[in-house]
Formats: structure tokens, C-alpha cells, sequence
């Protein structure tokens, strides 16, 4: 299970995990793959770079140029992912887990990605 | 997506012929091959409805639409859209089946001009025409089944009525085409961008899901690489190249109309989608027969129409919303009236059921209605008894309409009704509503 936060310290560790997980699970830019199990460290570090103050960095462009400006989550907002929670087909993935906001309730969501230019982009986080 | 299989159809095709010529019934059961003249094939079969003859009928023909079945139609529930319109008095509804070839597009041979040849026997053996009920696709297959050159259904569709049918296919379909392939767009409707985000959002949520049923807009995905796939996308050259339409043809179109949320944490974007696959400028893009039947729906989350239930406005659903389905059969209802000079009901009539009956069922129409009456002694199911009303409304009989077990759960206050005794209730003609259904009332 991995623990994505906003925060630094948790970056380093969060870091340290998805880089295990990196050596399991390399992005590939294939159409026809489909796959399930932990999410590859690219997922992981688009789910960092979305909790965080330069959350609109992660989305796709598509998304970014009709989603409502604005801050996406408050800081300190972590996600859980769940174990196995990473579904890939193709060149697109989701990933379900646990959100947890400052001051709310956690909440079970789901993160959506397209693979693109090397990189994994969000295309919405909702919740589950 | 069902899909029937030869022994299915051997089976149905002497259903169709024990429905349509009893007294060759037992020749059916021994000999699979329709006979002619009952214009019955392995792609089009009849409902059953209350027996009457295809002479002097109007043939009602449902076509289904792309990676669908006539399955979709539920011709065996009463309360099915097909189920319903075959219990029309002067009317014979039909299903036309092209489940094997609907991911290719309409001008294949057992689509279009295999439709052309349905209606056309229909509309000779009649001596109607035809009225069609289609649904997505089958709104473009009927199009060029009409309208090819040499078509012999040229002139014998008296109305269509389309549910989600794509006049200028699909701006999701292209927004996922190019999505998947990395390409741009192109040209889509007003809010293209919503589109494009949609798509990739909703191919994001489908990842994983193995089932691409037609309960959810994952099935999309499935028809991406099928000829339909490109046939069907937003103002597509294959749907330019489409025959034009007949010129006074009644069309009337049904559109779903819905709002679809693609939330990213506190930011969300909402924007219409229509039925989601068929925007609602595209669905209602023909219409000639006045103003188009939006169903509106609640807002929906990208997740709930993925996981969940999308809805009765979403496009698979829409043929079973019972608001469409009470659309839909007005419609048949007053063309079959002004093609067949309906008979006039008296003002107000009697309905008496036998004292052990506790519940009436009232089907109002036009200028019409039709009851019958439940036991509800035993527990009430699909079976029930059904009690002959005798002769209402100038001799309509009855004695063939059985209760559905559904209509039971449908109770509903008797407004408008009156009463005089626990066992005798009237309803002024002054209270039918064009496309009220069933009212039942519980002694």
C-alpha cells in the first residue's frame, strides 16, 4: 500500500516506495495492454504532483482547458492507494483508494490517467 | 448485447407462423422455412400481440441499433415498448434483426437493403404502410433502406419515430477515436472540449472493466474499432453520403438529455451530453413530425454512469424508459387512428368486474380504453387470470389481453373516476389523456 502526500517528508517516502514499484511495472505505450496489480511509479508521482500546489501541472491538457480554474486540493490532502487498485488498458488507467482531505472525512476515490509523451496525466479524480 | 442463435430463430420463425396462420402451425413445427407471403424471415419476426392478421393491419417494425439485437426490444414483457404496441388494436408489430452484422455499417446487405425488403413486404401484405420505430443506428439504416436507388421500400414507410439515433453521429465517438489514436479531434459540436475531457476521462474509468455490456458507456470502447466505430462519427462522410430523406416523411425524433460531471477534487466540469454517446443537436437533427421528445434527465457523475446505473436518459436505456415508451405509442396510436378511422367512444362507460375481483385495470388512449380485471385472491403473477370484458368502446375485444404482472405494482389515485357501487366504476372519455397507460384501482 503507498501513502501519497503533499507534504515533503512524505514525498521522500512515498518516492522510495514507488521507486520499488517502478522496477515491477514500467508504463509502456502500447494499445492493446491491459493490466491490474500496484500502481507504476509514474501513476504515483502524477497522484504527488496532483495533491499539490501545482496540481493543474498533472492533468491532461484536455482537462485542464475546460476544468474551472482553481486550486484542486487543499495541502496536506493524502491518497491511500488501494492494493491492486491500479486497472490499466491500453494507454489508460485508474487507480482506486482512500482520499483524505484536512478536516473531512476520508473518502473512497478514484484517480483516471492517460499515458502520454512518457508520462501518465490525469483525466478526473472522483469519488468512488 | 444478445445475440439470437439459428435455433432461436427456427423457434420464433413458427411461433411468428402459429400467430399469423394457425391452421399451419403443425406445418411449421415439421418444417422450419417460413412459408410465403408472411413476409416472416430469420431477420424479421412478429410480436405477439392479439392475433390479428398482417391484412389490413399496420405493420409496426422495430430496429434495433449498433452491437444490439431485436432482443433489445423485450418483445415478451407487456410492458415493453414492442410488447405494447402489438396489443394495438389495427396494429401487427414487427422486429427486424441485423445483431450479426451491427458493427458494420448500414449499407451492408443485411442491413439496409435487407430492410427495404422487410418494409416492403409488410407494407404489400398490409396494404399499410409501414411505421418504424428504430433505435441509434437503426434510425440511418432506415434512412437508406428508403432511400437507396432501387429500393423497393421507396414510399412505404407512412412514419418514423427514431430513439438516439445519430443524424450527425457521434461527437464522443470521434472525441474517443482521436483519444486513442493520439490524433486531433477535428471538427466537433459546440463544447468539443467537454467532449474530448469526456472521452478520456471515460476511457480512464473503463480500464479494468472487462464486461463492455450496453448498461454502461464502457461499451463504447468496444465499437472503436469496428466499421461502425468510424462510420458513426461526428459528421462522418459515410453519414453525408446517406440517401436524402424522403420528402414529407414524418419523422419524430427522441432524444436522451442528460448532464454528465467530470470532477477533478474541488473543480468539476458539467456539460450536456445528450444520451452521452448521441448529443441531443444529433438526435433531434431530423425532424420533421414536430417539435422532437426530449426525456431530461438528473445530472449524472462520471463514476455512476460507469459503476452504477447511467440512467433512463442514457442511450441504451432510453427505448425502456416508460416516458419514451408512452411517447412512442402515442404516436403509433394516432397514426394508426387517422389511417384506420378509429371508432369513437361514447362519453362515458362501464366497467363492472365479478365480486371476487379486487383490481381493475384500466388502458387509456386517444379515444379509447381497454379493461380488464385481476384476481388478486392468489398471489398475483404474470398469468393471473385475466376476466373477458365483453364488448366496450363499439366491440373492441379483450378477451386476448392478459395482465402483467408489473401492472400490479402501479397502483395509482383514481382520479377522475366514478363510482356508484364497490364493483362498478366509470370514467368519463373527457379524463383520457393521448398517452395515459395503465390505471388500476384496488376495490
Amino acid at each position: 500500500m503507498i501513502v501519497l502526500t503533499a507534504s515533503v517528508a512524505a514525498v521522500v517516502a512515498v518516492g522510495l516506495v514507488v521507486a520499488v514499484l517502478a522496477v515491477r511495472h514500467t508504463p509502456g505505450t502500447g494499445t492493446a495492454a491491459a493490466s491490474s496489480g500496484a500502481a507504476p511509479a509514474g501513476g504515483a508521482a502524477a497522484v504527488r504532483l496532483l495533491l499539490s500546489a501545482r496540481g493543474r501541472s498533472a492533468l491532461s491538457p484536455e482537462l485542464n482547458a475546460v476544468l474551472p480554474a482553481g486550486q484542486l486540493f487543499p495541502q496536506g490532502t493524502t491518497f491511500t492507494a488501494a492494493p491492486g487498485g491500479w486497472h490499466r488498458a491500453g494507454a489508460y488507467a485508474n487507480l482506486a483508494g482512500t482520499l483524505r482531505e484536512p478536516g473531512r472525512a476520508a473518502h473512497r476515490a478514484e484517480i483516471g490517467f492517460v499515458y502520454r509523451h512518457g508520462r501518465w496525466l490525469v483525466t478526473f479524480e472522483a469519488v468512488a | 448485447m444478445n445475440r439470437r442463435g439459428g435455433a432461436g430463430r427456427v423457434a420464433a420463425a413458427a411461433v411468428a407462423l402459429a400467430l399469423l396462420c394457425p391452421a399451419q402451425a403443425a406445418l411449421a413445427a415439421a418444417t422450419p422455412t417460413p412459408t410465403p407471403g408472411t413476409c416472416v424471415t430469420g431477420q424479421l419476426q412478429p410480436v405477439p400481440g392479439i392475433g390479428q392478421k398482417l391484412a389490413g393491419s399496420v405493420p409496426v417494425v422495430f430496429i434495433h441499433g449498433i452491437n444490439s439485437s431485436a432482443a433489445m426490444w423485450h418483445v415478451s414483457s407487456g410492458l415493453s415498448i414492442a410488447g405494447q404496441a402489438a396489443l394495438i388494436k389495427g396494429v401487427t408489430a414487427w422486429t427486424f434483426d441485423y445483431a450479426h452484422q451491427s458493427l458494420d455499417w448500414v449499407k451492408d446487405q443485411r442491413i439496409g437493403p435487407a430492410f427495404a425488403a422487410a418494409i416492403a413486404c409488410l407494407a404489400r401484405a398490409s396494404r399499410h404502410k409501414v411505421i418504424v420505430v428504430a433505435h441509434s443506428m437503426g434510425g440511418l439504416a432506415t434512412q437508406y433502406a428508403i432511400g437507396y436507388p432501387g429500393s423497393p421500400a421507396a414510399g412505404d414507410v407512412g412514419e418514423l419515430i427514431t430513439i438516439g439515433t445519430p443524424y450527425q453521429g457521434s461527437a464522443l465517438l470521434s472525441a474517443m477515436q482521436a483519444a486513442v489514436s493520439g490524433s486531433e479531434a477535428g471538427s466537433l459540436p459546440s463544447g468539443g472540449a467537454g467532449y474530448v475531457a469526456l472521452a478520456e476521462a471515460l476511457l480512464s474509468a473503463c480500464a479494468g472493466i472487462a464486461t463492455h455490456t450496453d448498461s454502461n458507456p464502457c461499451w463504447l470502447v468496444s465499437v472503436l474499432r469496428s466499421p461502425v466505430g468510424t462510420a458513426l462519427q461526428w459528421q462522418s462522410p459515410q453519414i453525408r453520403q446517406l440517401p436524402p430523406w424522403p420528402p414529407g416523411l414524418p419523422v419524430l425524433d427522441i432524444a436522451g438529455d442528460v448532464r454528465i460531471q467530470v470532477p477533478v477534487g474541488a473543480r468539476t466540469i458539467t456539460q450536456d451530453f445528450g444520451d452521452v454517446p448521441v448529443s441531443l443537436g444529433s438526435a433531434t437533427a431530423h425532424d420533421t413530425a414536430g417539435p422532437a421528445y426530449v426525456r431530461h434527465c438528473s445530472p449524472l457523475t462520471l463514476l455512476g454512469a460507469v459503476h452504477l446505473d447511467p440512467g433512463p436518459c442514457f442511450h441504451t436505456h432510453l427505448p425502456n424508459d416508460s416516458d419514451v415508451i408512452a411517447v412512442v405509442l402515442a404516436a403509433i396510436r394516432s397514426y394508426v387512428k387517422a389511417a384506420t378511422s378509429a371508432q369513437t367512444s361514447p362519453e362515458s362507460f362501464p366497467i363492472e368486474y365479478p365480486q371476487d375481483m379486487t383490481l381493475a385495470c384500466i388502458q387509456q388512449y386517444g379515444q379509447g380504453a381497454h379493461a380488464q380485471w385481476v384476481n388478486t385472491i392468489s398471489p398475483p403473477s404474470y398469468g393471473a387470470q385475466c376476466f373477458r370484458a365483453g364488448s366496450l368502446l363499439g366491440g373492441l375485444d379483450l378477451d386476448a389481453w392478459c395482465p402483467v404482472e408489473a401492472t400490479l405494482h402501479h397502483f395509482s389515485s383514481p382520479a377522475g373516476w366514478h363510482s356508484d357501487n364497490p364493483y362498478r366504476y366509470s370514467l368519463a372519455t373527457s379524463t383520457i389523456k393521448p398517452w395515459e397507460t395503465w390505471r388500476c384501482y384496488q376495490n
